[in-house]
């Protein structure tokens, strides 16, 4: 079976909406391995670990990043991994999945070099075929 | 002969002089009272030399002292609230170093009644400039200071329910959505086609609901936006150009209905605004018309603008439906009223349009006659 993405994770505490995700990935096929964390804080020891080890091959090509999170929300998660520099993190795309509306959280997103681009939940079945098709192209 | 004798000798004379010259509108005591009382102001002195204070008739009045009382320097703090006491007394010293003041002080009276007092107080030198007492004036503020005391009160009070509202706004639109969002794609995914009729339309039901849930949300995100841009900048808007904008993304709509616009701007071409919202206003006000229209004509909307008092008005007129004000003028710029069975009312877009003409402090006014047209006229 081939995938058109290897590795993605989604970093979200709203856990039915992990799970419709995860459903619709499933569905489509879009994701051989998909990583889920449901904090900032969860996904930044994981993405420290691995990329210290220099295990490329699990840092994940697409992460959705939700903004309000506990211990560790979306912006602190942000900044921190920012703080390590990682070269490898290049080749992923971040996309902030959020259902803030606020503009003060869009313009904040842009000024962030890590974040492809803010997304509004809902989420559309579509929207996610295209991330997903648009990273293996 | 001494120098005593000779004064004595020339006061009968002098007092003569000022008898003669007796002018009946002197500046005399008669302005100095009536001033004292129509401004509530009373005079007070100290004399460093002869060790003396001194209050005047209304200084008196003011501090309710009784006529037998006589002021020392002494006892002057225990005119001043406890909390003033000290601002009271360093302003005093200042002045017996030559630093006149007016202040906003607490004081009290001899009967221990607080109030507000404005105070003024100089230095008095004598004739080497050595500083020789201080005098002064008091004014009872007491009815205004409380009153904007009691003003600012209100205002942090009303602040403070501002910020909790937009909060609360912020937060429910937040919140509502996570579980909006959950609930389209729940719908989005579920499987239908195994379903009998019955549990079809059930499902379908679900589904309607998720989406109007969706579309009410959108309709609260654009009033909580719109709150966060009060701050908006105001530019230089060419009426003009924004209503040409509008008139192209409403192209269809208006060949479907055929209407007639006329449009005349000469009088006011350009004035500060936000452009987007000017945009909004016009969009609104006219998809109005154009949605409430007469059954039996075609539409004819007459836009147009005008100056007077130095305020910039936009009016947009139409030959619709009219509205009948009596009953619903006060409800007609409310959140979620209809007035017609029209499916496409959502109740929202004269409401955002006032909240708009609002926030950059404008008004909105409408005259209408039922089955003759309305008149929307915006302050702008």
């Amino acid at each position: 079976m081939k995938y058109p993405i290897e590795m993605a994770c989604i970093i979200d505490d709203d856990d039915m909406y992990v799970n419709l995700i995860t459903k619709i990935l499933d569905m489509k096929n879009l994701v051989k391995n998909l990583l889920i964390f449901k904090n900032g804080k969860e996904a930044l020891d994981y993405f420290v670990g691995a990329l210290k080890k220099l295990e490329e091959r699990k840092i994940p090509q697409v992460i959705l990043l939700d903004l309000n999170m506990p211990v560790m929300n979306g912006w602190q998660f942000l900044s921190s991994l920012s703080e390590y520099d990682f070269p490898e993190l290049k080749d992923s795309t971040l996309y902030i999945v959020s259902s803030s509306i606020n503009p003060v959280d869009m313009e904040r997103s842009k000024t962030i070099g890590l974040v492809t681009d803010f997304l509004i939940k809902p989420v559309t079945m579509d929207q996610l075929s295209e991330i997903f098709m648009d990273k293996s192209a | 002969m001494e120098l005593k004798s000779i004064k004595k000798h020339l006061r009968p004379s002098l007092k003569r002089i000022s008898e003669e010259k007796t002018n009946f509108f002197a500046m005399d005591d008669f302005y100095y009272e009536e001033i004292s009382n129509l401004t509530q102001a009373g005079g007070w002195s100290v004399d460093f030399v002869n060790k003396k204070s001194f209050f005047d008739k209304q200084a008196r009045r003011i501090l309710k002292v009784p006529d037998t009382y006589i002021p020392t320097l002494n006892q002057s703090y225990l005119f001043y609230a406890e909390e003033h006491m000290q601002k009271a007394t360093n302003l005093f010293f200042a002045c017996a170093q030559g630093e006149s003041f007016s202040a906003e002080v607490k004081m009290v009276t001899y009967t221990k009644e607080v109030f507000w007092a404005k105070a003024h107080g100089k230095p008095v030198k004598n004739e080497e400039g050595e500083i020789i007492g201080i005098r002064g004036v008091f004014q009872s503020i007491d009815d205004e200071k409380k009153k904007e005391l009691q003003i600012e009160a209100s205002l942090d009070i009303i602040e403070g329910h501002n910020k909790r509202l937009y909060n609360f706004a912020h937060i429910v639109s937040h919140n509502l959505r996570s579980h909006v969002s959950n609930l389209q794609l729940t719908t989005a995914l579920f499987e239908t086609k195994n379903l009998d009729q019955d549990q079809k339309e059930l499902f379908d039901n679900f589904s309607k609901i998720a989406t109007n849930l969706d579309v009410t949300l959108k309709h609260l995100n654009e009033i909580v936006t719109l709150q966060t841009n009060v701050n908006k900048e105001k530019e230089n808007v060419n009426i003009e150009i924004v209503y040409k904008r509008v008139i192209n993304s409403i192209r269809q709509i208006s060949l479907q209905n055929r209407v007639v616009y006329y449009t005349e701007f000469s009088e006011v071409e350009e004035f500060p605004y936000v452009s987007a919202y000017l945009e909004s206003i016009l969009h609104n006000l006219i998809t109005n018309a154009i949605k409430y229209k007469h059954p039996d004509r075609d539409p004819e909307i007459n836009i147009f603008t005008y100056e007077e008092d130095k305020k910039n008005y936009l009016v947009v007129k139409d030959n619709g439906l009219g509205i009948d004000l009596e009953k619903y003028g006060t409800q007609l710029f409310q959140m979620y009223k209809t007035f017609h069975n029209h499916e496409d009312s959502t109740g929202l877009g004269l409401f955002l349009t006032k909240s708009q003409v609002e926030s950059l402090g404008g008004k909105i006014t409408v005259e209408s006659t039922v089955g003759k047209g309305s008149k929307f006229t915006v302050q702008l």
